[in-house]
C-alpha cells in the first residue's frame, strides 16, 4: 500500500506540475479576463500537485511510521488549503482603481505561490521540508528528487502566472479576507510549532496507540 | 549568577533590529501625504536609508560589543522553541560569526549610504524595507546554529533580494530566483543527509556526530552542500544570474550583487570546514578545485574584456568565488594545511570590502557622469577622484596587490598549494590575479584618467555619495593595515574549529 501511494502521489505531482507550465495563449497581459484564467489555471494545477505531496507523506507514514510522515502530510494540506484560499481570494473580480488595494491583492497572490514553491516566509515551506525528511526516513532518496523537481515546476509556473496576471483592486470585504489568510500563511511560517500542534495530534489518533 | 546575561540580549537585539527598522521604512510614504515643497518631498525620498544607515551602524556597534565579547572565549548562544520535536531557533556567535555579522552591516551601511545618494530614485520606502529584510535575513544565516534554521534564512535572503531585484527588472530578478533556488534544493538535499546521519540539527554539533558518518556519505553531503551553494557565491557555472543583474538592474538595484555571495560563503564556512569535513574528502577537493580555477579565470578574462563598470564589477565578484573555492577544495585534500582554512576566513572578510569598494565606486561614477561605459571615462578621475580610487583599492585588494587585505589571503593560498606540491594551481592564482590587476588598472588609470578626449558632463554628487565611497576605501585600508590583527582573528577561529574536529585535535591548539 505504501508503494501504491507512493507512485500514485508522484505520478499526480508530476502530472499537475507538467500541465501547469505546459505553454498557454493568453490574449494579452495584465488584469484581462484571458490572462486571469491562465494565471488562475497554472494556480489550480500546482495546488493539487500540492495535495500530491500529502500522498507523498502518507505513504511514507505507512511505510516508516516512526518518520512523522502522517504530520507531515497532514501539515502539508493545511498549508495547501490556506494558499489556495489565499490565491482564490486575491484572484478577485475587478473592482475599481484603488492602488492600496491592488497591492494587497498582490501581496496574497504572491505570498500563495511562495507557499506552494516551498519559500519562506510561507508555511508551506515546513510542511515541504518535513515531507522531504519523511521520504528520506522511509528510505525513499530518489523519491524527494522526483518532489523537489515538483517544487522546481511549480516555480516556473508562478513565473508564468506571475508575467501574464496582475491582481486588481478587491472590494472591500475580501482584502479583510486576504488580510487574514496573508497573516495566517506567513504567521504559521513564522511560528511553525502552530501548525504541527494541530497536525500531530490528529496523526496520533488516526495512528492509535 | 546573572539571570540576564548582556551578550543574549545585545544577540537578540541584534537579530531583530533590521527588521524593525524595515517596518518602519515602509511607513515614510504616509509622512509623504503632508509634504509641502519638493525639498521636504526629496529629504522624505532619502529618509528611509537614512534609517538604514542609521540601523546598520547600530548593527556594527553590537556585533562589535558582541566580537569584543568572545575575547573570554565563550560564545553567546539563544535557543527558542520552534517546533517541539524537529529544529529550534539557535543562534550562536562566536568569533566567526560575530565578524560575519559586523561584515554584513558594513556592507549595509555602505549600501544604505550609496542609494540615500542616487537622485530620483523610483519607490525608495520599498527599496529601503527589503534591504534592510535582506540584511536580517542575511544575519539570520550567518548567526544560525541549526542547519535547517541557516537553510530558512538563506531562501529568506534569496526572496527578499528577489524582490528587490524586480523593482528595476523581473526577467533579471527571475533569473536569480531560478538558479538560486535550483542550489536551494542542492543545499536542502545535503541538509536533510547531514540531518538524518547525525540524528540532530544543531550545527556545534555536527563536527562530533559526523565521526561515525562513512566517507561515500560525507562525500555526498559534502558535495551537495557545495553545489547548492556555489550558484549563490556566483561561481562558474551558476554564475549567470549575475550578468543578468548586472546587465539590467541599474546600481541602485544590484544590491543582491554583495549580499548573496556573501551569504553563500558564510554558509559554506559554516557547514563544510565547521561541521561536515571531519574527515578528507579527496572527490569533494577535486570538484571543487576545478570550479575554483575555471571561475577564477574565467571571470578574470572578462572582467578584462568587461564594457561597462558594473559588468567589471560582476566578473570581479565571480573571480572572488574562485579564491574561496579554490581554498575549500585545499581544505578537503589530505594533506591540507591550516593555513587554506585562514585563506578562506580572511577571504571571507576581505573580498566583499573590496567588492564593496568596486561597486560603490563604480555606482558613484554613473550616477555623478550618467554613464559606466568604460570608453567613455576619459577625464573622469580628475573630477571623481574618491570614486575611482574606491574602484582602484577594491580591484587592487581583489588582485592580492601587497599592502591591501587580498594581498594576504593571496599570499596563504600560493604559499600552501606550493608546499601541497600543487604548484601549477599557485601559478594560476597568481596569473589570474595579475589579470585582474591589469583590468583594473586600465580602466581607473589609463582610460579614466591619463586617457585625452572629451569628459562626459558631470552632474552634483551628493554627500552620501561621496560617503559610501570614503567608508569603503577607509574600511579597506584599515583592515589592510591591521593584518596582524586579521591574522590572530583567523588563528582563533581556526583554533576554535580544529577544537572539535579529530583532524586537529591530535595537533592541539
Amino acid at each position: 500500500m505504501a508503494v501504491a501511494l507512493l507512485l500514485g502521489g508522484l505520478f499526480l505531482l508530476l502530472g499537475a506540475t507538467a500541465w501547469a507550465v505546459r505553454p498557454r495563449r493568453a490574449g494579452g497581459t495584465g488584469r484581462g479576463a484571458e490572462a486571469a484564467a491562465a494565471a488562475s489555471s497554472a494556480f489550480t494545477w500546482v495546488v493539487i500537485a500540492g495535495f500530491a505531496y500529502s500522498l507523498l507523506g502518507l505513504a511514507a507514514a505507512v511505510r516508516e511510521p516512526g518518520s512523522a510522515g502522517l504530520t507531515a502530510a497532514l501539515l502539508q494540506l493545511l498549508a495547501v488549503l490556506l494558499a489556495a484560499a489565499l490565491g482564490a481570494a486575491s484572484l478577485g473580480a475587478a473592482g475599481e482603481e484603488d492602488p492600496p488595494r491592488a497591492r494587497v491583492a498582490s501581496a496574497g497572490f504572491l505570498v500563495a505561490w511562495l507557499s506552494l514553491v516551498g519559500l519562506p516566509p510561507a508555511v508551506g515551506f515546513h510542511a515541504k521540508l518535513l515531507i522531504y525528511r519523511a521520504l528520506l526516513s522511509a528510505g525513499w532518496g530518489w523519491a524527494v528528487v522526483a518532489a523537489m523537481a515538483g517544487s522546481l515546476a511549480a516555480l516556473v509556473a508562478a513565473f508564468f502566472a506571475a508575467s501574464l496576471y496582475q491582481p486588481p483592486a478587491l472590494r472591500s470585504l475580501r482584502v479583510f479576507w486576504v488580510v487574514l489568510l496573508l497573516a495566517a500563511v506567513v504567521g504559521l511560517g513564522i511560528y511553525p510549532q502552530a501548525g504541527i500542534a494541530v497536525a500531530a495530534p490528529v496523526a496520533r489518533l488516526v495512528i492509535g496507540p | 549568577m546573572a539571570l540576564i546575561r548582556p551578550d543574549t540580549v545585545v544577540l537578540n537585539w541584534l537579530l531583530l533590529l533590521p527588521f524593525f527598522a524595515a517596518i518602519c521604512a515602509e511607513l515614510f510614504p504616509r509622512l509623504s501625504l503632508h509634504v509641502r515643497s519638493e525639498r521636504e518631498a526629496e529629504s522624505l525620498r532619502r529618509g528611509p536609508f537614512l534609517l538604514g544607515v542609521l540601523a546598520s551602524l547600530m548593527g556594527l556597534l553590537l556585533a562589535g560589543s558582541l566580537l569584543a565579547d568572545m575575547s573570554s572565549g565563550r560564545p553567546a548562544t539563544v535557543d527558542y522553541w520552534w517546533t517541539r520535536d524537529f529544529y529550534h531557533l539557535r543562534f550562536q556567535a562566536d568569533l566567526l560569526t560575530g565578524a560575519l555579522a559586523a561584515l554584513i552591516s558594513a556592507v549595509g551601511l555602505l549600501l544604505h549610504a550609496f542609494l540615500a545618494g542616487v537622485p530620483n530614485l523610483s519607490q525608495p520606502h520599498h527599496r529601503a524595507a527589503l534591504l534592510l529584510c535582506a540584511q536580517g535575513c542575511a544575519l539570520g544565516v550567518c548567526l544560525s546554529a541549526d542547519i535547517v534554521l541557516l537553510f530558512f534564512f538563506l531562501e529568506a535572503t534569496l526572496v527578499c533580494l528577489w524582490l528587490l531585484a524586480s523593482i528595476d527588472s523581473r526577467r533579471a530578478a527571475n533569473e536569480l530566483l531560478a538558479t538560486a533556488y535550483v542550489g536551494g534544493l542542492f543545499f536542502l538535499g545535503g541538509a536533510l543527509l547531514i540531518w538524518r546521519t547525525a540524528g540532530d540539527s544543531a550545527i556545534p554539533a555536527l563536527p562530533l556526530l559526523l565521526l561515525s558518518a562513512s566517507p561515500a556519505g560525507l562525500q555526498v553531503m559534502a558535495l551537495l552542500v557545495l553545489l547548492g551553494l556555489a550558484p549563490r557565491i556566483a561561481s562558474v557555472p551558476g554564475h549567470g544570474w549575475l550578468n543578468s543583474v548586472a546587465g539590467s538592474v541599474p546600481f541602485q538595484g544590484a544590491a543582491a550583487c554583495l549580499l548573496l555571495p556573501i551569504v553563500g560563503g558564510a554558509a559554506l564556512l559554516r557547514i563544510l570546514p565547521g561541521a561536515v569535513l571531519t574527515q578528507p574528502v579527496p572527490g569533494l577537493g577535486v570538484i571543487a578545485l576545478v570550479l575554483g580555477v575555471a571561475s577564477l579565470w574565467w571571470g578574470a578574462v572578462r572582467a578584462w574584456m568587461a564594457p561597462t563598470l558594473r559588468q567589471l564589477a560582476a566578473w570581479l565578484t565571480v573571480a572572488q568565488s574562485g579564491h574561496l573555492l579554490i581554498a575549500l577544495g585545499g581544505i578537503s585534500t589530505p594533506a591540507a594545511s591550516p593555513a587554506l582554512t585562514q585563506a578562506a576566513l580572511v577571504h571571507l572578510i576581505a573580498a566583499p570590502l573590496a567588492l564593496a569598494a568596486v561597486w560603490s565606486g563604480a555606482g558613484v561614477v554613473r550616477a555623478r557622469f550618467g554613464t559606466d561605459k568604460v570608453v567613455d571615462l576619459s577625464g573622469v578621475a580628475r573630477r571623481a577622484p574618491l570614486a575611482l580610487m574606491a574602484l582602484l583599492l577594491g580591484g587592487l585588494s581583489l588582485a592580492g596587490v601587497p599592502l591591501l587585505p587580498g594581498h594576504y589571503v593571496q599570499r596563504l593560498l600560493v604559499t600552501s598549494l606550493a608546499a601541497d606540491g600543487r604548484l601549477w594551481f599557485s601559478v594560476a592564482i597568481v596569473a589570474a590575479d595579475l589579470l585582474i590587476a591589469l583590468a583594473v588598472l586600465d580602466v581607473a588609470v589609463r582610460r579614466a584618467l591619463t586617457r585625452p578626449g572629451p569628459s562626459p558632463a558631470a552632474r552634483w554628487g551628493s554627500p552620501w555619495l561621496v560617503l559610501s565611497v570614503s567608508l569603503a576605501s577607509v574600511a579597506l585600508l584599515a583592515l589592510g593595515l591591521s593584518q596582524t590583527s586579521t591574522a590572530g582573528w583567523a588563528e582563533a577561529v581556526l583554533r576554535g574549529i580544529l577544537m572539535v574536529s579529530p583532524a586537529g585535535s591530535a595537533a592541539g591548539p
